[in-house]
C-alpha cells in the first residue's frame, strides 16, 4: 500500500501538477481542523498536507485548515512545522470530524534521523558528538585522539594509557581506522593496559568516528568497538603553522597549488624530558619518553565530487622507564617505528558512489626488560572497496569487500614463567613467523522509511588463513525519532575477530585449536536533543565465545568464553555562569575466563563505574578555559598471597589468591587547560595554551608491585603527578583572491 | 511489491517518460525541475515585496515534495532559499528564535544538498546562512566558530564556479559584516558587488538553475555606498535595483529615504 502510495505521489510531481492548482474535479471531501502547540495556543505557519496527493494548505493565526480534496479511501494527513516534530494522522474515509492536531516542540523538526545505538562522532558534521575543537582542548588528553575518546562513555580506561577498553573488552578489540584502512593494534604481553604512544595527532584529522558496539556490516576484525580516523582533505586556502610546547615542537603546512591539486604537511618532534625536569616525575626514565611524527598528503579533487587523496605517515617513539619486579629491578625499555600510506579514492556517478583504499605499512618495536627480549616487524597490505548506491525508494545499498594480508614476525626469547624475569632465567625462545590472509565481502542496506526513521540491515562474511575458517555476521540496527525529540535506538549483532598472529606461534599456543573470536551485541538506547544539547542512555550486553587469552606465563589458551553488561550515559549542554560541558558514566559487568585459572571471573577490565565530567568557558576576548575529573574504580587484580623458594632457579615462586578477587584503588584525576585565541591581522593567528595536569597531585596506581619474597607490597604510581604545560601555536593563513 | 503496487509504479514510469518526452518536445520542464522553477519565481516575487506568507507557502509547497523526493538538489537548494529569506525577515522584526529555526533548517537542507554533489550557488548560499546565523544570534562568540564555517564554503564556491555572481554578491554581503582588519570592510564588499553585477551580465542559467540575486547586489551595493557616503552613487544602484524590482518595498521606503535624511 505504501508503495502505491508513493508511487502515485510521484505520478503527481512527475506530471509537474498538483491537484490542488489543478482545481478540475470537484472535491468530494474536505479534511479540516486545527493544529495546537503543547501550550493550547494555536499554531501559525504549519504546514498541512495529504501524502496521498500533496494537496495541502499553511495554517494562520488561528491554526485552522482546511483542505478539500477529490482522494478517496484512507488519507495520511502530515504537519509539519519549524521548531516541531513532525506529525501523521490517518484518517478513514468516512471520517468527517474535524482534526485537534498537537505539536511538540524539538530543536530542528525536519532533521533526519542521524542517531544510531553505539555510535558517536567528532566532525563538523550536523549530529557530531563532539567537535574538533572540543577533541583538542580536552584537559588532559594531551591532544591525543585516543584519550579524547576515552572521554565518551563506553570507555573502561582507569590509568593514564591511551588503549580503548570498550565495554568491558580488552583494548586489541578495538579496531582502529585510517581512511578506511585499519591500523594495527598488536598485543601487549608487557602492558596488559595498554599503550603509551602511538596514536594519531588530532590536528591530522577532519573526522573521527567512535562506535562503542552494535556498528555496521562494513567493519570487520573486531569483537568491541571501532575508531575510524579521516584525515584532513583539500585545504580551502593555503596556510603555514608552527607550534612550541614544553614537550613538543611541530610545524604544518597546507599548500593550494590549483583549486583542485593540495599537499599538506606536518611533523612533530615529542620529548618529555623537559616537563619532567620542570614538574618532576614519580618514575626514573632512562630516556624519557621522545620520538617523532612526519606526514604528508597530496590531494587531487578531480571533480567537484571526486578526490584522490594520498596520505603517508612515519612515526616513532623510545621510552625506558625503572621497573621493579619480585625477580629482577631494571629499565623496560620500548621503541616502536611506524610507517604507513594510505591512497583513497571516492567519486559519484549520478546515485551510485563507489569508494577504494590501498594502504601499506610497517611497523617495528622492540621490548626488553630482564630475561624478556623481544621484537616485532609486521608488514600490513590492505584492499578495501565499497560502492555506496542510493535507491529512488529511499533505500542506500552499500555492497563491498576486503583483502587483507598480515606477515607478523615475532623473534627473542620470553621468559619460562611469570615470576622469574630476571637476565639469565629461563626462557623460551621465539621465532616466529606466521601470515594471515583475510578476505571478507559485506552487503548492508540503510533504508529511510520516513524523515524520522532509520533501519539497517547488513551482513559480512570473512575468512582467515589462520584459522581456515569462514564467519558469517548478520547485523541490524534501528533508530526511530519519536515525539518531543526522542529517538529511540537497537542494534543487534554477531563479530568476529581473527587473535594475534603471535598466538598461531607453536612455542605459546602448544597446539591449541585457535578459532575466530566471536562476540554476540544487543543495545538499546535513547536520545533526546541534538549536537549542541543531547542526553543519551544506551544499556548493552554482549556475550564472548572462542576468545584466544594468553596466560601471566605467556601460554596461550583458547575457548575462553564470557559476557559484558551494562549502562552509559552522556549528557552535554549549558550550565550555569556561561559553561557549557559534557558528563560520560558508564557501569559495566564484564566477566570472562581467567585464563590462568579457567574459570569464569571478573575481566582484568571490568572498571564498574567509569565517569569524566569537563566543563568549558568561553571567556572574553578569545579567552577559553576547561576543567575536566575522571574516576574510575579501580581495575581487578589476582593478589599473591604467599610464596615459596625456589633455590635452584634462586627465586620466589608466587602463591596466589583467588582469581580477580582484588581491585586496584580507584582512579581519580582533576585537569584544567585554558587558550587564548587572538587574530593578529588577516592573515595570523595565534594560540596561547597552558594546562595543569592532575591539579589535585593525586597518585594513581598502574599496578601492584611486590618486593623480592612477595611479603610486601607498594603501588607502582602512573606517569603524571601535577604538572604544568604551555605552549604556543601560531598560524599563517593565505588570502584567497 | 504487490500487484497494486506495481501497477502504480508501472504508471509512474509511463507518466514520467510520457510527459517528459511530450515536454521535451516543447522546451518545457517536467516534474520536480517545473516545481523547482515555479518555487524560484514566487520566492523571488515574495520577497521583493517583504512578504512573509507567500514565502512560508512557497517553502511549504517545496516541502510537500521534497516528501516524495526528498534528495532533489533543486528543491533542497530552493527550500532553503526560502528559508534563508523568512529568516532575513525575522531577522528585521526581531524575531530571533523563529530566525534560527528557519536558518538551522536551511543549514541542515544545505549539508544534505552539497554533501555529495556541491555546487558553487548551494555552498555560496549555505555560507550566507551560517553569516546570517552569526547575524542573529546575538552572540559575539559565534563569529570565532563560524565565521570560519562559512569562510571556507564562500571560497570553495568560488573555486567550483569564479564567475559565478551569487557567489560573489555572497562574498560581498558577507565583507560588510567582517571588519577591515579582517579582511571585511565597505571598500572590499564594493569590490566584490561590482565583480557580481559584471558577471551577472554575461549570467543566463537554463531554469531551474538559480538566477537571482541580481537586485540585491545593487541593493548590497547601494548599502555599502552609503556607508562610505557616496549618496547619490548610492541612490544611482537603489534604482537600478528598482529597475528590477519596482515592486520593492525596502527599497522604495527604507533605503532611499535613509538617503533623502542623509542628504540633509
Amino acid at each position: 500500500m505504501k508503495a502505491a502510495m508513493r508511487a502515485a505521489c510521484l505520478a503527481v510531481i512527475s506530471a509537474g501538477t498538483l491537484t490542488a492548482q489543478s482545481t478540475v474535479a470537484t472535491p468530494t471531501r474536505t479534511v479540516r481542523g486545527v493544529v495546537h502547540g503543547a501550550d493550547a495556543r494555536p499554531l501559525d505557519a504549519a504546514n498541512v498536507f495529504l501524502i496521498e496527493t500533496l494537496e495541502g494548505v499553511v495554517t494562520h493565526e488561528d491554526g485552522r485548515f482546511a483542505i478539500p480534496t477529490t482522494a478517496t479511501g484512507p488519507l495520511t494527513v502530515i504537519v509539519r512545522r519549524l521548531g516541531f516534530t513532525e506529525h501523521r494522522r490517518l484518517i478513514a474515509e468516512g471520517d468527517t470530524s474535524a482534526l485537534a492536531i498537537t505539536l511538540e516542540p524539538s530543536g530542528v523538526s525536519l532533521a533526519p534521523v542521524a542517531v544510531q545505538a553505539g555510535q558517536y562522532t567528532a566532525g563538523e558534521e550536523r549530529g557530531a558528538t563532539l567537535t574538533p575543537l572540543e577533541v583538542v582542548t580536552t584537559p588532559g588528553t594531551a591532544a591525543d585522539v585516543n584519550r579524547a575518546i576515552q572521554s565518551l562513555p563506553g570507555i573502561q580506561a582507569g590509568d593514564e594509557g591511551t588503549a580503548l577498553f570498550v565495554r568491558g573488552g580488552d583494548f586489541t578489540e578495538t579496531r582502529v581506522f585510517l581512511n578506511d584502512a585499519g591500523l594495527l593494534t598488536p598485543v601487549q604481553l608487557q602492558s596488559p593496559a595498554g599503550t603509551f604512544t602511538g596514536t594519531v595527532d588530532p590536528f591530522l584529522l577532519d573526522g573521527i568516528f567512535f562506535s562503542s558496539g552494535g556498528f555496521g556490516a562494513r567493519y570487520g576484525d573486531a569483537l568491541s568497538g571501532i575508531a575510524s580516523l579521516r584525515t584532513q582533505g583539500r585545504p580551502s586556502r593555503s596556510s603555514a603553522t608552527a607550534s612550541a610546547g614544553l614537550a613538543a615542537l611541530s610545524g604544518a603546512a597546507a599548500l593550494k597549488v590549483s583549486p583542485s591539486v593540495s599537499f599538506r604537511f606536518a611533523g612533530n618532534r615529542s620529548n618529555l624530558e623537559p616537563m619532567f625536569r620542570l614538574n618532576g616525575t614519580r618514575r626514573d626514565y632512562n630516556p624519557p619518553p621522545h620520538g617523532y611524527d612526519l606526514s604528508g598528503s597530496a590531494i587531487l579533487n578531480y571533480r567537484p565530487t571526486g578526490e584522490i587523496k594520498l596520505f603517508g605517515v612515519h612515526q616513532t617513539n623510545t621510552l625506558a622507564f625503572g621497573v621493579e619486579e619480585p625477580s629482577y629491578g631494571g629499565d623496560f625499555s620500548v621503541n616502536m617505528d611506524a610507517r604507513a600510506g594510505v591512497a583513497t579514492w571516492h567519486d559519484m556517478f549520478g546515485a551510485v558512489a563507489p569508494t577504494m583504499t590501498i594502504a601499506v605499512s610497517h611497523n617495528e618495536s622492540g621490548s626488553d626488560f630482564g630475561a624478556y627480549r623481544l621484537t616485532n616487524g609486521s608488514d600490513h597490505a590492505q584492499l578495501f572497496a565499497q560502492t555506496e548506491w542510493q535507491t529512488a525508494l529511499g533505500v542506500t545499498v552499500r555492497v563491498g569487500g576486503e583483502l587483507d594480508r598480515l606477515e607478523s614476525d615475532y623473534k627473542g626469547s620470553i621468559p619460562e614463567t611469570g615470576y622469574d624475569v630476571k637476565p639469565g632465567a629461563r626462557t623460551t625462545v621465539i621465532a616466529s613467523s606466521e601470515t594471515g590472509n583475510r578476505s571478507a565481502a559485506f552487503a548492508e542496506a540503510d533504508w529511510r522509511p520516513f524523515t524520522q526513521a532509520r533501519l539497517v540491515a547488513g551482513v559480512r562474511t570473512d575468512h582467515s588463513t589462520l584459522t581456515d575458517l569462514e564467519t558469517v555476521d548478520p547485523r541490524l540496527s534501528a533508530a526511530w525519532k519519536t515525539f518531543g525529540g526522542l529517538t529511540l535506538t537497537a542494534a543487534w549483532g554477531v563479530y568476529h575477530q581473527i587473535p594475534d598472529p603471535l598466538y598461531f606461534d607453536d612455542s605459546l599456543s602448544a597446539g591449541a585449536q585457535l578459532a575466530p573470536m566471536r562476540a554476540k551485541q544487543q543495545i538499546l538506547g535513547a536520545q533526546v536533543g541534538g549536537e549542541a544539547q543531547m542526553l543519551r542512555v544506551e544499556a548493552y550486553d554482549k556475550h564472548y565465545d572462542d576468545l584466544a587469552q594468553r596466560t601471566r606465563d605467556y601460554d596461550v589458551v583458547s575457548d575462553g568464553t564470557g559476557h559484558a553488561r551494562g549502562v552509559d550515559v552522556f549528557a552535554k549542554g549549558k550550565a550555569p555562569f556561561g559553561l557549557t560541558g559534557r558528563v560520560s558514566y558508564s557501569y559495566v559487568s564484564s566477566r570472562r575466563t581467567d585464563p590462568d585459572a579457567g574459570v569464569v571471573t571478573r575481566a582484568p577490565f571490568d572498571v564498574t563505574h567509569t565517569a569524566t565530567v569537563v566543563a568549558e568557558r568561553s571567556l572574553l576576548g578569545g579567552l577559553r578555559a576547561s576543567l575536566a575529573y575522571r574516576y574510575a574504580t579501580g581495575r581487578p587484580f589476582t593478589p599473591v598471597t604467599g610464596s615459596t623458594y625456589d633455590a635452584e632457579q634462586s627465586v620466589y615462586v608466587p602463591q596466589y589468591g583467588a582469581p580477580m578477587s582484588e581491585r586496584l584503588p580507584a582512579f581519580r584525576r582533576l585537569d584544567f587547560s585554558t587558550s587564548y585565541y587572538r587574530q593578529l591581522t588577516p592573515g595570523v593567528q595565534s594560540v596561547v595554551f597552558a594546562s595543569l595536569m592532575n591539579m589535585l597531585d593525586r597518585t594513581n596506581a598502574q599496578k601492584y608491585t611486590y618486593n623480592p619474597d612477595y611479603s610486601r607490597r607498594s603501588v607502582m604510581p602512573s606517569l603524571f603527578e601535577r604538572s604544568v604545560y604551555f605552549g604556543a601555536t601560531i598560524t599563517w593563513l593565505k588570502e584567497n583572491r | 511489491m504487490n500487484r497494486s503496487s506495481m501497477l502504480a509504479t508501472f504508471g509512474v514510469i509511463i507518466t514520467g517518460i510520457t510527459t517528459a518526452t511530450s515536454a521535451r518536445a516543447q522546451g518545457q520542464l517536467t516534474g520536480t525541475a517545473k516545481w523547482a522553477d515555479s518555487a524560484s519565481r514566487e520566492i523571488e516575487a515574495a520577497n521583493a515585496v517583504g512578504d512573509l506568507g507567500r514565502l512560508t507557502n512557497a517553502a511549504a509547497m517545496i516541502d510537500r515534495v521534497l516528501t516524495v523526493t526528498p534528495n532533489d538538489p533543486s528543491l533542497l537548494y530552493y527550500r532553503s532559499l526560502a528559508l534563508y529569506r523568512m529568516a532575513s525577515i525575522y531577522t528585521g522584526q526581531k524575531k530571533r528564535e523563529e530566525a534560527k529555526r528557519a536558518l538551522d533548517e536551511a543549514d541542515l537542507l544545505l549539508e544534505q544538498a552539497t554533501s555529495k554533489s556541491p555546487t558553487a550557488d548551494a555552498l555560496a548560499l549555505r555560507s550566507g546562512v551560517i553569516g546570517l546565523m552569526i547575524g542573529s544570534s546575538g552572540n559575539p562568540m559565534s563569529g570565532m566558530t563560524l565565521g570560519p564555517k562559512a569562510a571556507g564554503l564562500l571560497d570553495r564556491a568560488k573555486e567550483l564556479e569564479p564567475k559565478n555572481p551569487r557567489v560573489w554578491l555572497v562574498s560581498g554581503m558577507s565583507a560588510m559584516f567582517t571588519p577591515k582588519m579582517f579582511g571585511g570592510g565597505t571598500d572590499k564588499a564594493e569590490q566584490d558587488l561590482r565583480r557580481a553585477l559584471t558577471y551577472f551580465e554575461t549570467d543566463q542559467p537554463t531554469a531551474p538553475a538559480p538566477s537571482w540575486g541580481r537586485a540585491d547586489a545593487y541593493i548590497w551595493l547601494g548599502q555599502a555606498l552609503h556607508k562610505n557616503d557616496r549618496i547619490d552613487d548610492a541612490r544611482a544602484a537603489y534604482e537600478k535595483a528598482l529597475e528590477l524590482q519596482p515592486e520593492n518595498g525596502w527599497v522604495r521606503n527604507v533605503l532611499l529615504p535613509s538617503l533623502d535624511r542623509a542628504k540633509k
